[in-house]
């Protein structure tokens, strides 16, 4: 027999063993919302496994507070593993066949995984203890409901709630304090009203944003900016644009506001606010731009401050994101945008396998101990990871400092650690100013029409000015709206 | 009887030769043969492990990867990112051998000093030398901008990236070339110099004529394997780009839109067209190998 013949002969008893083997191994889970069923006996030994992600540190305190749940339920083992974040989503998937009984998720992974059916609905007659929840922030509580009928994300009819969160992450504008009061007395801007309104701790529309910044630029260094690059979601939010319509299926990329929220992260970069790497330049990049003193401000979360407390070269407070003027491209109408964050978060998932181990009852406890109580939160927040997850310790503790907690650890940067909380809380009627929404991706099957999406705008000219983003995003629009399809497709078939 | 005893010590070397490579034949089978024969089973299906879905669908990843909307830009701009990187494989050889040469000249002093200098870069963490060299690129505060007096966008700007990249991937890999090209050199008898003197030859008819055509075996064999590397490149795109478009390959996309999305079909259909072309390369360079010197 010829090589070529042997080769054509192999290849194609492997498509045939591979066409058995799909035959066999085809189809998929999916979520089920069948109440929870406590399965706890306090008189049982149990032996759970926690996984999650985090620096040494994270992992130490996530050690101590175990350690305490283990102390008040001394027949509940657990133990906990941890990887590194950029590893996590990689190790998890790897143990798919056999989930640990608890473990984190990212919000933007959600959607996914509970659609695979591999997490536990933690709700029924003995599940979570709801009205402990209605303490924990609504938003948070909320994003990890799914309905696995109608695929509809959030709290609805026949809604099962897959997770609870482990912590909220608002993610808005943080400033240096020492810089720009540098930058103020430079160009003796004391009593400018625009920079006067930047810097009030309200939010300020998209131009008063821009003409501030820029008086402030004005004879700065060239290697030195207003912010290191601008989160496209906060502009889309905050713009009343949306990526895509409420089901993600199709696409508003092109609708006005969406477009002049693009349009605004390109005019920043042509008046030298940002620098023109545009949204190419985050992560490490941007924080290291803005912890050397080359930026006025940045975006930030909570956890970001265990690294300012640790840097201590500089005093630092928090700016609510500014907003633009809505769909009809004019401000002080009904349809302004409002000042809006994404908030990252995370959930506490129960592995659905643990139904077979008969360890779901133990499970959600500690996925409830972690996420609820009061001296693990505590510890949470004065380790400097996250905001409280209970409404009334996070108003009354800890944005006054109540305890003297952080004040104890020198921690006394944010000052206006409220604008984290009111970002947390969302909009509660409508004159409220300042709110939170989920990431996008949470709401989305996959990412890649975001790592997409992203590197069409970068790839663009709009960062010079030769292109409009009007341009740009028409010119996108078919891969993204194909992308959509493609998740549409998965989410439903 | 003499005979006898003979093939008895054959077949006791035999089976020590078989002990000592049958740890090796094992881990070849479990962790390579194994993973290609599942990985190509999976580039013929949809699988995706959290989905639980492995649906055979044919040649339909294959064809994606050339005409999905949502692949198709990401995947042929990683080959043509990969191809441009692969620049640095000839520019390392050639640097290296300079190098070598100069090093092996008798007149050569501090030969040792310089050839733990050279190699050090082997020797040293990728990642700190990513970050390193990040550091030196960076376009307002890197050493090289600042002493030039520059802004030029080495990290963000498509095409400088990759020049930074070759730059520093052909610093990262002169010290283990420089060491072979070096043993190559020592391997050829001083007789043919010495001839070549005689009759008037200088340093650069020597390098031509002797020096060149002699260590083509270790020039093939450094070619074959630079090549391999240089189609695999991902931790230079994550650690030294940050992921930067410009810098991003082929083994970045499997990473990020088959692997990282959990599409483990498209993932595995990326792979084996890298490694499809890189068999082929491989197969080409030893079929035109001709110009290689195998005479001592």
């Amino acid at each position: 027999m010829k090589t070529g013949t042997k080769i054509a002969g192999i290849t194609l008893s492997l498509m045939l063993g591979m066409a058995a083997f799909a035959g066999c191994g085809g189809g998929r889970g999916s979520a089920s919302v069948e109440p929870f069923v406590n399965d706890y006996d306090p008189n049982r030994e149990y032996n759970i496994d926690f996984l999650g992600w985090g620096d040494a540190k994270e992992q130490e305190i996530y050690k101590r507070i175990i350690n305490d749940f283990m102390a008040i339920h001394p027949n509940i083992h657990v133990s906990y593993d941890a990887s590194s974040a950029g590893e996590y989503l990689t190790k998890l998937t790897g143990e798919i066949a056999d989930l640990p009984d608890v473990f984190y998720l990212p919000d933007t992974e959600f959607l996914q995984w509970v659609d695979g059916g591999h997490l536990l609905n933690l709700i029924g007659e003995n599940g979570v203890d709801e009205e402990k929840l209605k303490n924990v922030w609504d938003n948070a509580v909320n994003e990890y409901f799914y309905n696995p009928e109608t695929f509809q994300l959030g709290r609805s009819e026949g809604a099962g709630m897959f997770a609870l969160p482990k912590d909220q992450g608002p993610f808005t504008l943080a400033y240096n304090i020492d810089l720009v009061n540098q930058r103020i007395a430079a160009n003796r801007l004391e009593d400018d009203e625009e920079v006067k309104a930047l810097f009030s701790h309200q939010p300020v529309t998209w131009t008063v944003f821009r003409n501030a910044m820029k008086k402030l630029l004005q004879g700065a260094p060239s290697n030195m900016y207003g912010v290191p690059y601008y989160e496209l979601e906060h502009a889309v939010y905050s713009n009343n644009a949306e990526f895509f319509n409420e089901d993600a299926t199709v696409s508003r990329l092109t609708s006005p506001a969406m477009v002049d929220a693009v349009q605004f992260i390109g005019d920043l970069c042509t008046d030298g606010i940002t620098p023109k790497t545009g949204l190419a330049m985050n992560g490490d990049g941007a924080d290291n731009m803005f912890f050397q003193g080359n930026a006025l401000m940045t975006f930030v979360g909570p956890w970001d401050f265990a690294t300012i407390w640790d840097l201590d070269n500089f005093h630092c407070d928090l700016l609510p994101v500014p907003y633009g003027p809505g769909p009809d491209r004019q401000y002080n109408t009904a349809d302004d945008g409002k000042s809006t964050a994404f908030i990252g978060s995370m959930g506490y998932c129960v592995a659905y396998k643990t139904k077979e181990r008969g360890t779901s009852g133990a499970s959600l406890m500690l996925a409830e101990y972690l996420c609820m109580n009061e001296n693990a939160q505590r510890k949470f927040y004065s380790f400097g990871q996250c905001v409280p997850n209970l409404k009334d310790m996070a108003y009354n503790e800890y944005v006054p400092d109540s305890l003297g907690i952080l004040a104890d650890e020198g921690h006394t940067d944010p000052a206006h650690r409220d604008i984290f909380i009111e970002i947390v809380d969302g909009f509660k009627d409508e004159n409220d100013k300042i709110g939170g929404k989920p990431r996008i991706l949470y709401q989305t099957y996959f990412s890649t029409w975001r790592t997409n999406l992203e590197d069409a705008i970068n790839q663009s000219k709009l960062y010079t000015g030769e292109q409009t983003a009007q341009q740009v995003l028409a010119a996108h629009e078919p891969s993204f709206q194909a992308s959509l399809d493609e998740m549409s497709g998965m989410l439903r078939k | 009887m003499e005979r006898r005893k003979a093939s008895k010590l054959v077949r006791r070397e035999k089976l020590t030769a078989l002990a000592f490579v049958t740890p090796l034949i094992v881990g070849f089978v479990v962790f390579t043969l194994v993973c290609m024969v599942i990985s190509f089973a999976y580039s013929f299906t949809n699988y995706n492990p959290i989905r639980g879905s492995m649906d055979f669908d044919g040649f339909k990843r294959y064809t994606e990867l050339f005409t999905h909307p949502t692949y198709k830009k990401a995947f042929l701009d990683s080959i043509l990112n990969t191809l441009f990187l692969l620049l640095a494989t000839p520019l390392c050889l050639t640097v290296s051998i300079l190098i070598a040469a100069l090093m092996n000249n008798k007149k050569f002093r501090g030969k040792t000093v310089f050839r733990v200098i050279i190699y050090l870069p082997a020797v040293t963490s990728v990642v700190a030398v990513n970050f390193i060299w990040r550091y030196m690129f960076e376009e307002n505060y890197g050493l090289i901008n600042t002493f030039f007096h520059a802004h030029i966008p080495w990290l963000t700007d498509n095409t400088l990236i990759k020049v930074a990249m070759i730059i520093k991937n052909v610093w990262g890999g002169i010290g283990t070339q420089v060491i072979l090209f070096m043993a190559g050199m020592q391997n050829i008898s001083e007789e043919f110099y010495e001839a070549a003197e005689l009759d008037g030859a200088g340093p650069v008819y020597k390098f031509f004529r002797i020096t060149l055509p002699l260590v083509t075996p270790v020039l093939f064999y450094s070619i074959i394997t630079s090549l391999i590397g240089g189609f695999q490149i991902f931790a230079d795109v994550e650690l030294f780009a940050g992921g930067q478009y410009g810098s991003r390959t082929i083994v970045h996309f499997i990473r990020n839109y088959g692997i990282g999305q959990n599409l483990y079909g498209l993932a595995s259909a990326a792979s084996f067209l890298l490694a499809a072309v890189i068999m082929i390369i491989t197969a080409l360079q030893f079929r035109f190998n001709k110009w290689v010197n195998y005479t001592d």
